[in-house]
């Protein structure tokens, strides 16, 4: 059972394993670390450059919302650079994506930087930010959502929601109608939170952003997916400026990228999933049936990495009489 | 460990990359300053866009009847399945049982199911010698049924078949051709694999002036289509049978039909802002054209249970089967057929 798929509902006991040994450590190395930080401020405010690179999921994202909490609560911190380079990933998880940073920028100037791309659900995250500046090679856009699930398996699920008793006729059931009904709806609030965030400065109409055509930097400058080119140093000084806290160059720049590790004891055989700071431990058990999610929707650029999914027969023709 | 896996505790590195910087000051007594407290202004949190009205994406509402009009009883209708068609009896099964109703019959090879009122059939041969087996005479087939639906075939028709057909038609029988453009299927195996699926009598249907577009169509604007950007739209661009009572049908993943003879007309388009899906060209694609006898459908997913109840499909597909069973073949039409073609001599023609 791949650790990628959601947990057996009826089978696996989940142990949130909170690393009481990381909070004891940073509150040991807390103090220090202040007099690191201290030693190397002045006072000045801070533009604080959050990166995230990788896909969307469930991890980064909450690394991420973590990382933009913290710039909030933080008092020195006036400004966010938000340094990207993601394909996108499950909806559910670049929605979190998206709330986090737009309650952030809410609360002060977020400034997107696009390392290499921003694409799909990628970009549904930084859709809130004041501004995004783009590489040539930077790719953005790919606004929508896909499911994989072939027609075969959702004729294969009705199947076999008729092998076990159900309450009513929809449980444990799902269809094409109902997929792409969802997908619909998934799509709508996408687009519209392109839309919402970014309409005034696109020259494309609603219906061309939800195409999910992608776009380099210098063509999302000029249909409005980005503001401008500019590297990271351009957009901390545009993060900066956009800060009302800060005067000219005097602010602090923290990039955030220490980090350290610590240690737990665990059977890995029984891991499920690691999300953040938690860990979910299978403890199935071998003779109960086991129930996963049917479909999950994916706000991604890319295609299925599955070699199966892109093996192509020829000229097969099957069925007959 | 126990149970024989691998299971040596390993030791597990958690990584936490975090701000030390940011870890220290929260740590170390922010809070407070520039911004809201977390959590205390969450204006924006709740935006408009994930309002549930601007959610509201609902399916087309499936209802509706199939009614088969006409003065005809008893008319038995065959379904092709000698052309490698891609088709299921079971999805078939809601025209079946409408046909039933009308006092009709929709028969498959080798399983004729007789009208509900006990017509006597014109003659038995076609029903002792189902039309899939070898040596079959077609015309002799065909001749004890008043219409023929032949749905996605993927081989072609033989040329005796194809004159059998223009024979058929000639003498008042009728044919109803659901199509498919080429495209991907996916299949049912542990680990899906793709393969191309064409459809296969182009070279039948261009006897009769049409023939199935080279791609799957699409419409993205959301009232152009039913849920999703590839169940596209088509109106009646015509008068008759064929749209009485229909003001807007789906065709999912279908295509367009290409007419090359003024005695095709076409009779359903599909809305405004539909574009063929490799090349997204723009334009006024016909999806349903009648040639004479022949009406051509350029998506045969219409008929299955899932869409057959999709806007006004239900009425449209009463509509063919009222096409076809009001069909007045002439029983000797197959009297001076050209010679059979001797047995091996039934080597698909390639589709043109």
């Amino acid at each position: 059972m791949s650790s990628e798929r959601g947990i057996a509902a009826s089978s696996v006991t989940v142990y949130a394993v909170v690393i009481a040994a990381a909070l004891v450590t940073v509150a040991v190395l807390a103090p220090a670390l202040a007099s690191v930080v201290q030693t190397t401020e002045d006072g000045d405010p801070t533009v604080s450059v959050i990166t995230l690179r990788g896909g969307t999921g469930d991890q980064n994202v909450n690394s991420v919302t973590e990382d933009l909490r913290e710039a909030r609560t933080n008092a020195s911190v006036e400004a966010v650079v938000l340094r990207i380079d993601s394909p996108g990933g499950p909806v559910d998880s670049s929605e979190e994506f998206y709330l986090a940073v737009n309650r952030t920028a809410s609360e002060m100037p977020v400034v997107a930087y696009v390392e290499g791309s921003a694409a799909s659900g990628g970009y549904f995250g930084i859709a809130p930010s004041d501004e995004i500046l783009v590489k040539p090679s930077s790719t953005v856009g790919s606004i929508g959502v896909i499911v994989s699930a072939p027609l075969s398996a959702v004729e294969r699920a009705a199947q076999q929601g008729e092998t076990f008793v159900r309450s009513g006729p929809d449980k444990a059931q799902i269809s094409k109608d109902g997929i792409r009904e969802d997908i619909e709806v998934l799509q709508a609030a996408f687009v519209g939170t392109v839309m919402q965030h970014r309409g005034d400065e696109l020259t494309l109409s609603e219906e061309e952003v939800a195409s999910g055509d992608v776009y380099l930097g210098a063509e999302a400058v000029e249909n409005g997916f980005a503001d401008d080119v500019g590297d990271l140093d351009a957009a901390i000084e545009r993060a900066a400026a956009l800060s009302p806290e800060i005067e000219g160059d005097r602010y602090d720049v923290d990039y955030g990228t220490t980090s350290f590790s610590l240690g737990v004891s665990v059977d890995l055989a029984d891991v499920e999933r690691v999300d953040g700071n938690i860990i979910y431990v299978d403890r199935s058990e071998p003779d109960r049936t086991e129930f996963v999610q049917p479909v999950e929707y994916y706000a991604v650029w890319g295609v299925p990495a599955a070699q199966a999914n892109a093996n192509v027969t020829g000229e097969g023709v099957v069925l007959g009489g | 460990m126990a149970d024989g896996r691998v299971a040596a505790v390993i030791f597990v590195g958690i990584v936490i990359v975090g701000t030390v910087t940011g870890t220290a000051f929260a740590v170390a007594g922010g809070g407070g300053g520039g911004g809201s407290p977390d959590g205390a202004d969450i204006s924006g949190q709740s935006p408009e866009q994930f309002q549930p009205e601007n959610l509201d994406q609902e399916s087309d509402e499936e209802g509706g009847t199939i009614d088969i009009g006409g003065d005809a009883d008893g008319a038995r209708i065959l379904v092709d399945t000698r052309h490698s068609n891609r088709l299921s009896r079971s999805d078939l099964e809601p025209l079946s049982e409408a046909m039933f109703e009308a006092g009709h019959s929709l028969e498959f090879a080798g399983a004729p199911a007789g009208p509900r009122d006990g017509a006597p059939r014109r003659g038995a041969r076609g029903a002792q010698s189902g039309p899939g087996a070898q040596g079959t005479d077609y015309a002799a087939t065909l001749e004890d049924y008043d219409g023929l639906l032949v749905i996605q075939p993927t081989e072609g028709f033989s040329q005796a078949e194809r004159q059998t057909l223009r024979n058929y038609t000639d003498a008042g029988g009728r044919v109803v051709v659901l199509a498919e453009p080429t495209q991907f299927a996916v299949g049912n195996g542990r680990f899906a694999t793709l393969s191309t699926v064409q459809f296969g009598a182009n070279n039948l249907t261009q006897q009769f002036g049409v023939r199935v577009g080279s791609e799957v169509l699409y419409n993205t604007d959301d009232e152009r289509n039913d849920n999703n950007f590839k169940s596209i739209y088509a109106s009646p661009s015509g008068t008759g049978m064929l749209t009485e009572g229909v003001d807007t049908i789906s065709l999912d993943t279908g295509g367009y039909a290409v007419v090359g003879d003024t005695a095709a007309t076409t009779v359903y388009t599909a809305d405004d802002g539909t574009r063929t899906l490799e090349t997204r060209r723009e334009g006024d694609y016909g999806v349903v054209v009648r040639s004479g006898n022949l009406a051509f459908v350029a998506d045969s997913s219409f008929v299955e249970p899932s869409e057959l109840y999709d806007v006004d499909n239900e009425v449209f597909a009463g509509n063919l089967l009222e096409f076809l069973v009001t069909g007045d073949v002439d029983p000797d039409f197959g009297a001076d057929r050209t010679t059979p073609e001797p047995p091996g001599s039934q080597t698909p023609t390639p589709p043109a």
